[in-house]
């Protein structure tokens, strides 16, 4: 009895979480007519991917993707960057001083972007950052340090203290046995928080939708989210669904593939109890 | 390898931070340097903004009281909040807890239940958008099944507007309490459980007197950020309803937005934006605090 | 207090290796019995299956003359301490001690009554109020131990309660336990990899090796008389030396002499001459001497080698030598007052101190 109950729930889990973009799959294979017809079918009666085609050629869709992966490289290279050096420092100082500082860190991570926007949008402006990289690479790197600085600080806490005396025995100075020790040891746990800033940058909508004003410079949710047709109420579902499963199936895969390694850079930096 | 070992002149050095400040005096000259990129990174992109827009904000704040709209939005937002959030934590810890258990493929099902968490919300909300569309959605379909009439104005309406939002909400943002949630049932030892076990308990008393006593540090963390995030929450209810038929599902953020860059109104903005952020500060680690209780144990 | 029967106990995890190969053992009414064993040998799946925290695969287990097997812990009546003493960290001590009774709905006025006298026993009356994390090692042990005290259980499990605690505080807490558990007239099986421990404290000892029984007796019984080459290396410290019997010339396959049974004498004198010092714990004075020769003699029969000093190792009141001569190396005791001079000695094994196994390690009767 607890077995199937078990079972049930768990089958109830997958299917909750995938639900919603079965639809948009769905919907990305039909052709136009079947997809504006009602009622609509469940399951398209004719295959057609010229869904597919139509967003790269009457959209720059190649072009979202390409600027949502520089400003994700770039703001993920930025945030492991300042933030496990800032990380390190954090899990070497009396731990009454850190954790001072690392609640101010946590304070500047809570603060939903969209709820600064005037702030952000302003200082944009002004510095002339609006419709360019690094002023997207800049605000996502600084959204989502806290977040890097929390997990990493927690895991080089778990490092053994001996290791660095030791080092600095044998000469190395701080810096060197950041570098050349401390980092490559380290390496899962960077990756892993690596991984999780790549995602938020990605995935990140506010900043972007404000930054970018040029559609050529637009990332991806945005560019979905402003897909519009070719009157004013119209919006291309077809297209729509395809931008959708091409933005969702890589996630999905790596998710599949990382989840270890994503889980474990989330909680390396919760709950101690 | 061995080279000769640099002896690094502490005292010097120290002295001359001493009269920065009390607490600089302890941070060594090393600390400094690999905690400046971070500082300064969140300085530049996030105090200083803040802090220059301050004096525009504090001199609108008169406006605030002129808003007819200030407070049904902060009220729509709060109910927001007071929905998704119980809900988010139920699930979330119903989750965590199937998930802790050993199971053969239990990768593969964490990946499944750490999915919504890590699509692009602005994309799926246009996801559910089109799953909700009045004529050619996926519930008409559901509905046409069912010989039912699908047509229905899910989004059209405000209290289906706001309650989807909620769903959809609720959705994309149990998996993170999902991962809280576990990492505190992973700290708890199973050797309590069974302690408890040959005291004489079962499984749900053993949830009630063990696990979560023992979770509220991890809850108290799920629900500081979760109300935070609610509170200011955009990407959502812009996409979906762009505000709300008749303003329902028009939140905070949407508001300072509308206000900044469809209206042009900078400094009202910039007001509403110091109390936005002032309120929920102030909610979230009231709240914080109060499910964290006093730690006396750990 | 009832008795523990255990009828052809199994256990395997993987359902390829058993870790416990159909273990019989009866515990009467008021023993406590230690389990003894190294780390792996399924003493703490022993204990946990009489506990009911794991299943068994095959077997029966009856408590007061009831087959357990199907019953949850909660209904075994039963108490167990952990190593670890899993306190709930959450809950004063006071409520730790009282859970069980919380849970059995028993009246607020009889709790308090049974835990104050139950700390009140075990001397942590003051910490009733604290918290775990407030209490040192030996003061969360306590706890432990008033925890399963107090519900006056019909058997006690203890699962290497000693083992976090340092040197000293064992050596008192062992001494302690041995009183609660006589004047409680409880029935206990105690898991224990110390041997110490185990021969001290406990009615019966069975030492358990791999899954399977080397051999269940008083701790006069396993010390004197191994019924196993393993039994016989295992308990005892320092370790009993084992060799080929071939090597002082014994049928046996294996013999086996403890250190401090072994004789030490002065190479180059005759055997029974003045300098002939070493054995069981000795005399005293410089006419100590003579009275271990005579001992001695008394004691000869026993085969002799000459070998080779390698190391003194000081042990307090007493010195550890370790001899080798070939590929044979032994271990003897010697007074650190009376040492026996010389990087040679001779080397004897009496034969009434000498234990000898057959090639399956079993024990050959004198």
């Amino acid at each position: 009895m607890k077995r199937i109950g078990f079972a049930v729930s768990v089958i109830c889990l997958i299917l909750l979480s995938t639900v919603p973009f079965l639809w948009p799959l769905v919907t990305s294979i039909k052709s136009e007519a079947e997809i504006s017809t009602a009622p609509p079918t469940l399951l398209p009666r004719q295959l057609s991917v010229s869904a597919y085609q139509e967003i790269f050629e009457q959209r720059p869709f190649a072009r979202y993707i390409l600027n949502s992966f520089i400003v994700a490289l770039g703001s993920t290279a930025l945030a492991i960057a300042a933030g496990s050096a800032a990380a390190y420092a954090l899990s070497r100082m009396r731990p009454a001083r850190a954790g001072a500082i690392e609640a101010i860190f946590l304070l500047a991570g809570l603060f939903p972007p969209a709820v600064l926007l005037v702030p952000l949008f302003t200082a944009a402006r002004v510095l002339q950052a609006v419709d360019s990289y690094w002023g997207l690479i800049l605000a996502h790197a600084a959204f989502n340090l806290p977040l890097a600085v929390w997990s990493l600080a927690s895991f080089f806490r778990g490092l053994p203290r001996d290791l660095e005396d030791a080092a600095r025995i044998d000469g190395f100075s701080r810096l060197q046995f950041y570098r050349r020790i401390l980092l490559p040891l380290s390496a899962p746990a960077v990756a892993a928080a690596a991984i999780i800033v790549f995602i938020f940058s990605w995935n990140e909508f506010v900043i972007a939708l404000t930054f970018m004003q040029r559609d050529a410079m637009r990332t991806v949710p945005v560019g979905i989210a402003m897909l519009s047709g070719t009157s004013a109420y119209e919006v291309p579902w077809g297209q729509v669904s395809a931008a959708i499963v091409l933005t969702t199936l890589p996630v999905v895969i790596a998710v599949l593939a990382l989840q270890r390694r994503i889980l474990g850079g989330l909680t390396a930096g919760a709950v101690k109890g | 390898m061995t080279r000769t070992p640099r002896v690094r002149p502490a005292e010097g050095r120290i002295r001359r931070f001493r009269s920065a400040g009390g607490w600089i005096r302890r941070l060594g000259p090393a600390e400094m340097l690999f905690l400046a990129p971070a500082v300064l990174l969140l300085t530049a992109v996030i105090l200083l903004p803040v802090v220059l827009v301050l004096p525009t904000g504090l001199r609108h704040a008169s406006l605030l009281a002129d808003d007819p709209l200030l407070l049904p939005i902060a009220r729509n937002t709060l109910l927001f909040a007071a929905a998704s959030l119980p809900l988010e934590l139920i699930l979330g810890t119903l989750s965590a807890l199937l998930l802790d258990r050993q199971f053969r493929g239990r990768g593969v099902v964490r990946s499944f239940a750490l999915l919504p968490w890590a699509l692009p919300t602005a994309v799926m909300a246009m996801a559910w958008r089109w799953i909700f569309n009045d004529t050619y959605g996926m519930v008409s379909a559901l509905a046409a099944l069912f010989g039912a009439s699908g047509s229905a104005a899910w989004l059209g309406d405000p209290t289906g507007a706001f309650w989807i939002l909620v769903a959809a909400d609720v959705w994309k943002t149990t998996p993170f309490v999902t991962v809280l949630v576990l990492a505190g049932l992973q700290s708890i030892p199973s050797e309590l459980h069974e302690a408890m076990e040959v005291d004489g308990a079962g499984p749900v008393r053993r949830f009630f007197w063990i696990t979560l006593p023992l979770l509220r540090p991890a809850l108290a963390i799920a629900i500081v950020f979760r109300l935070i995030q609610a509170l200011g929450i955009f990407d959502l209810p812009w996409v979906l309803t762009g505000g709300g038929p008749a303003n329902a599902t028009r939140t905070i953020a949407i508001h300072i937005y509308d206000q900044y860059f469809r209206f042009g109104e900078s400094g009202y903005g910039a007001a509403i934006t110091l109390a936005a952020a002032a309120g929920m500060f102030a909610l979230a680690g009231g709240i914080g605090l109060l499910v964290r209780g006093r730690r006396r144990w750990a | 207090m009832a008795e523990l029967i255990i009828r052809d106990l199994i256990k395997s995890y993987d359902k390829k290796r058993l870790v416990l190969q159909g273990l019989n053992l009866e515990v009467a009414d008021g023993e406590l019995l230690s389990v003894l064993g190294p780390s792996g040998c399924g003493k703490s799946t022993l204990l946990r299956l009489i506990a009911g925290l794991d299943k068994a695969d095959g077997g029966e287990i009856r408590i007061d003359g009831r087959r357990v097997n199907d019953l949850a812990p909660k209904d075994r009546d039963i108490a167990m301490v952990f190593q670890s003493y899993a306190l709930y960290p959450h809950m004063s001590v006071f409520d730790n001690i009282a859970v069980s009774m919380r849970l059995r709905r028993v009246g607020a006025e009889e709790i308090r009554r049974k835990v104050e006298e139950t700390a009140r026993r075990l001397e942590i009356e003051p910490y009733l109020k604290r918290y775990p994390r407030m209490l040192s090692g030996g003061e969360r042990q306590r706890v432990a131990l008033a925890r399963a005290l107090v519900r006056d259980p019909k058997l006690f499990l203890l699962d290497e309660p000693l083992s976090n605690l340092d040197a000293l505080l064992r050596e008192q807490a062992r001494a302690q336990l041995s009183v609660l558990f006589r004047e409680a007239r409880a029935t206990a099986v105690y898991v224990t990899h110390d041997q110490l421990e185990a021969l001290s404290m406990s009615d019966r000892v069975g030492v358990l090796n791999r899954g399977r029984w080397e051999q269940i007796g008083t701790p006069e019984e396993i010390y004197a008389r191994p019924a196993t080459a393993f039994v016989a290396a295992f308990v005892g410290s320092p370790r009993m030396n084992l060799f080929p019997g071939s090597v002082i010339g014994d049928a046996a396959p294996t013999v086996g002499c403890r250190p401090e049974d072994v004789l030490l004498l002065e190479s180059g004198e005759a055997s029974g001459g003045s300098a002939a010092v070493g054995g069981s714990s000795g005399g005293a004075g410089a006419k100590g001497g003579r009275t271990r020769v005579e001992r001695s003699r008394r004691q000869s029969g026993g085969m002799e080698v000459e070998m080779e000093v390698v190391l003194r190792e000081p042990l307090g009141s007493r010195r550890l030598l370790r001899l080798r001569r070939g590929d044979l190396e032994i271990a003897a005791l010697e007074e650190a007052e009376q040492p026996v001079a010389g990087p040679r000695l001779r080397v004897r094994f009496p034969a009434n101190r000498l234990h000898r196994f057959d090639e399956r390690g079993m024990r050959i009767p004198a």
